[in-house]
């Protein structure tokens, strides 16, 4: 099959396996824009993964490295066999990863081995746990109010989440700010404050 | 009605889809229960947030385009990982470039006329241009405890990457796309005293090209 180049704007509509698909096709083909598929995920990503290295309470001075390791392992790991599609869930796991390693066994081996120790779970001690308490909070949630909190963490607002009435997304969302303060020890809101 | 909790996660989405936002400037505006129930919420959001739009201008100023860099020559290269793990772990040791290669010349008891060439293939493993497979033990050895790994670790990284990269066409496909490194500049100052084209073999090149 042969392979087309595509301009900028044309890669901008990719999703993020789309685009990996084609800087995999662009490199193949020895095309530059290859180059540029591989600065858009990097650019795209970079600030997300930094701000999640700032929560997890990385010291100041190792936020940077950490969250270019992080990058670099996904971009790599894009060739080499171990990505198995959706760049983002994939980036989480890697983010997730290194900031446990990072706790757990220093900086130094979180900049040289972020996929180390597959199994590994964050220490229950540190920030890191406190991150996993949503994702639990949300696998106990049927895939319809899952759906509603995924779309609200993105920033929708009620009125903007079809098919379910208004008062039925704030009971939602109360119902599982409920269960996330559990999931994280905390009580009820109106005694947590 | 929102709370000050749903109130400031909304604040720091709109923040971060203008821009690049500080979830920390958020999470000093409460304590206690409610700054751990919104550094859940904000990472929710940030594990779902799609890429920011590309702004090549932004690109050239941001450290996505150093990162850029780094995973091209890993992959277009063949020095496997070392492209993106040697800067790595220079900066962990706070070494510049020239301070390892004066590090490195001096474990490999290079004489100063040699030094120019250890800056020549240090700066190949770097850019992807030295075989991963020549470089010699004794080399990864010293190297390791100038920017604390083992020769081992370093081997299997110049092993690694791009797996299904394919080399040759890729070396051109991920050529740089931003300005130069600055420290690069010092780093090819440096080689210009390295080999001359008539320049015979001897024991550095014997280091690097033949294990």
């Amino acid at each position: 099959m042969s392979f087309r180049p595509r301009a900028q704007h044309e890669l901008e509509r990719l999703d993020d396996d789309a685009l990996i698909a084609y800087m995999r096709a662009a490199g193949a083909a020895g095309d530059e824009s290859a180059g540029l598929a591989l600065a858009m995920l990097a650019y795209g990503y970079r600030p997300r993964v930094r701000a999640r290295v700032r929560l997890s309470e990385v010291p100041d001075h190792d936020v940077d490295e950490i969250t270019d390791a992080i990058l670099e392992r996904a971009l790599l790991s894009a060739f080499d066999g171990s990505y198995g599609g959706q760049f983002g869930s994939w980036m989480n796991t890697i983010t997730k990863r290194a900031i446990a390693d990072y706790f757990r066994r220093g900086p130094g081996r979180a900049v040289m081995e972020p996929l180390e120790d597959r199994d590994l779970e964050a220490p229950s001690e540190n920030a890191v746990a406190a991150l996993d308490a949503l994702e639990r909070t949300l696998a106990a949630l049927n895939p319809e109010h899952r759906g509603v909190i995924d779309l609200w963490l993105c920033g929708y607002g009620a009125q903007e989440i079809d098919g379910v009435s208004d008062a039925n997304v704030h009971q939602i969302v109360s119902r599982f700010r409920r269960a996330l303060r559990g999931q994280l020890g905390l009580g009820p809101k109106d005694e947590a404050a | 009605v929102t709370d000050i909790v749903e109130h400031l996660l909304q604040q720091f989405i709109r923040a971060d889809r203008a821009g690049e936002a500080d979830p920390l400037a958020f999470l000093e505006r409460v304590e206690g229960a409610e700054r751990a129930e919104l550094t859940a919420l904000i990472d929710g959001y940030l594990a779902r947030a799609p890429r920011r739009p590309f702004d090549r201008e932004g690109f050239e100023t941001s450290r996505a385009r150093a990162v850029t860099e780094e995973v091209g020559r890993s992959l277009g290269g063949v020095s496997g990982e070392w492209p993106a793990l040697l800067p790595r772990l220079r900066h962990r040791a706070k070494l510049r470039r020239s301070q390892v290669v004066a590090n490195l010349a001096e474990a490999l008891g290079a004489g100063s006329a040699q030094t120019g060439k250890v800056a020549r293939y240090y700066h190949g493993m770097e850019q992807g241009t030295v075989p991963a497979d020549g470089v010699s033990d004794r080399v990864l050895d010293a190297l390791g405890r100038i920017v604390g790994a083992t020769a081992e670790e370093l081997r299997e990284a110049g092993r690694a990457a791009g797996g299904s990269a394919p080399r040759g066409a890729a070396g051109t496909a991920f050529a740089r796309i931003g300005a130069p490194d600055p420290e690069h500049a010092s780093a090819e100052e440096l080689m210009r005293g390295g080999r001359a084209a008539d320049e015979p073999r001897d024991e550095i090149d014997e280091a690097f090209t033949s294990a």
